[in-house]
């Protein structure tokens, strides 16, 4: 494990609060971009990172160094993310008309166009996969994690992990050469 | 097995260290191999390329202002809770010796009170016992009222159990009262 982020845990037990600062300035923009490249839009992904750091902040006293800091962060937004995936789902599934279905503003703190434009068609790309693809397809692709850090935060197995990226790819590719 | 579900599986680490041998030989022979694996890896790398990771500094310097609020917030509920739930735990247990009655039978001896069965109104129970004995016993104070009834042995009737809540406990409660023996004991 980091000597830093154990340094900084054992600060915040020791009942100094602000090291819980530093632990989220740290992290925070690694939250943001996962729950962002999970979830497709902006409101959604700071709901999540607010929740992810509300979680830390209640729960770090608790934290048994049975994994890093970072995979047990990853593992918080990654249930997170889902979560709401799997909600959104549920809620337009049961809508009535299409007109229910909820459209997330997509209020992007991005200025420069360019990446605007990068964004609008990472999420065209990503939302086309199911949540469990799209998971290992971002850790792999954009987190550059091996399948066995994946497999911390997941939960699932190497092969499993291998498979589900083999599918993402594959429909990813497919998706992205007809953009 | 076509070249593209070879190289994707190549990419995904889903190859035996057999295979990825096989493979490699194929790439050196194919040159058609190679201009598939090339175009597939320069695909990803344009995914890749889509990845943008910055944001306004500005965002998480206002998030974090909401996430203080909501860890005051979340402090506040909490201990409400921890105070609170104790609280109600002894409101709920006080209220309930109050109110709850005991089931002690050992009691109606002296909690018993015979003028209460004469006061009680049920009149659909009463109606009988009215309107053949009330009009006689109007008068008559608690312990004639007893005595006539035990007198004319109306006590094992069923006029006398049609009154409401009384029930042989009661009943054998009355009989044993010192009241009644005093009351045949003069007629």
């Amino acid at each position: 494990m980091d000597n830093e982020d154990k340094e900084l845990i054992e600060e915040f037990n020791s009942g100094n609060k602000a090291a819980f600062n530093k632990i989220a300035a740290k992290y925070q923009n690694r939250i943001y971009w996962h729950a962002r490249k999970m979830v497709g839009n902006h409101e959604d992904a700071d709901e999540i990172t607010q929740e992810v750091l509300l979680v830390i902040y209640n729960k770090l006293s608790s934290f048994n160094y049975t994994s890093s800091l970072f995979t047990w962060i990853y593992t918080i937004v990654s249930r997170r993310s889902i979560n709401l995936i799997n909600r959104r789902k549920i809620k337009n599934f049961f809508s009535i008309s299409h007109d229910e279905i909820e459209v997330k503003h997509n209020f992007d703190l991005l200025k420069n166009i360019e990446d605007k434009e990068k964004l609008e068609k990472l999420d065209r790309v990503l939302q086309f996969l199911p949540a469990k693809q799209r998971e290992v397809f971002i850790l792999r692709n954009y987190e550059e994690l091996s399948y066995e850090e994946i497999s911390k935060i997941t939960g699932k197995s190497v092969g499993g992990l291998k498979a589900n990226y083999f599918h993402a790819l594959n429909k990813v590719l497919e998706k992205f050469n007809n953009e | 097995m076509n070249n593209k579900e070879k190289i994707l599986r190549y990419f995904s680490d889903l190859m035996s260290s057999e295979e990825i041998a096989s493979f490699n030989d194929e790439l050196r022979n194919s040159a058609e191999l190679r201009v598939e694996v090339d175009k597939i890896q320069s695909q990803i790398n344009e995914l890749k390329g889509l990845n943008v990771n910055e944001i306004s500094e500005i965002y998480f310097a206002n998030q974090r202002v909401n996430l203080t609020e909501r860890i005051k917030k979340f402090n506040h509920h909490f201990t409400r809770k921890v105070v609170l739930i104790p609280v109600a735990v002894l409101a709920l247990f006080i209220l309930s010796r109050l109110f709850i009655p005991s089931n002690r039978t050992d009691v109606i001896s002296e909690e018993f009170d015979i003028s209460d069965y004469f006061s009680l109104s049920n009149d659909d129970d009463l109606n009988d016992f009215e309107e053949n004995y009330f009009p006689q016993m109007r008068d008559f104070s608690t312990e004639e009222k007893l005595n006539f009834m035990n007198k004319n042995m109306l006590t094992n009737s069923d006029l006398f159990q049609s009154i409401a809540e009384i029930d042989e406990e009661i009943v054998s409660a009355v009989q044993n009262k010192q009241i009644l023996q005093r009351g045949s004991n003069e007629n």
